[in-house]
């Protein structure tokens, strides 16, 4: 039993084909089928773990900034009508201008974990091996007999 | 072909909009400050005693004796 991942699998498939027989080869294929199944239920469960954090983040950033726009209106009549002190006024502003920075770059992030998703789930088994090619302690070994 | 990460995309898509009414609302009430600060300036410049009676209210408390 060697453990591996599934690109040095492949490699080392490569490697012994010449020499393998037809049902040796056939059988390592089969582990490596295998592997890659388990990559892939991996991949779709990291998407799975993706979309419930930021489906709900990307809804509640939605609604951050429609409360910014309903209290900034407000604000302004509140302002016009000389219901509120202008410094309360200016403090509140600041605020909510913050608030609004803060979701607008919220939003950004949000696309970048879209992409990431579309980038698992239109190749989870790439973007795993291509994730431990840059993160070695991302690398998910399998056991193989070969 | 529909993608688990579409609802994303469409909250962001309609975050757009929905930020540049935020900001312009944002700048309204910037203007209507500016105004109202404007305003008390004024206020301020037409009746130099009164406002400084009202910054310092003891001052004034006294001056009513």
């Amino acid at each position: 039993m060697a453990r591996r991942t599934v690109a040095d699998a492949r490699r080392v498939l490569e490697d012994y084909t010449p020499t393998l027989t037809p049902d040796a080869r056939k059988e390592w294929e089969r582990q490596i089928g295998s592997a890659e199944a388990e990559m892939r239920d991996r991949g779709m469960a990291a998407v799975d773990r993706l979309a419930d954090a930021h489906v709900p983040a990307s809804r509640a950033v939605s609604e951050s900034l429609a409360s910014v726009r309903d209290e900034a209106r407000t604000l302004a009549d509140e302002i016009r009508s000389g219901r509120i002190d202008n410094n309360d006024a200016a403090a509140r502003l600041e605020q909510l201008r913050s608030q609004a920075r803060t979701q607008r770059t919220a939003g950004e992030t949000l696309l970048s974990k879209a992409d990431e998703m579309d980038a698992i789930e239109g190749d989870p088994i790439a973007h795993a091996e291509a994730l431990a090619d840059r993160l070695p302690a991302a690398r998910v070994l399998h056991e193989f007999t070969f | 072909m529909p993608t688990r990460s579409d609802p994303i995309r469409r909250q962001v898509q309609a975050q757009g909009p929905i930020s540049d009414e935020a900001f312009t609302a944002l700048n309204d009430a910037d203007d209507a400050l500016a105004q109202a600060e404007e305003r008390s300036r004024r206020r301020t410049a037409r009746t130099p005693e009164r406002s400084d009676l009202a910054r310092f209210p003891l001052v004034a408390k006294r001056g009513d004796h």
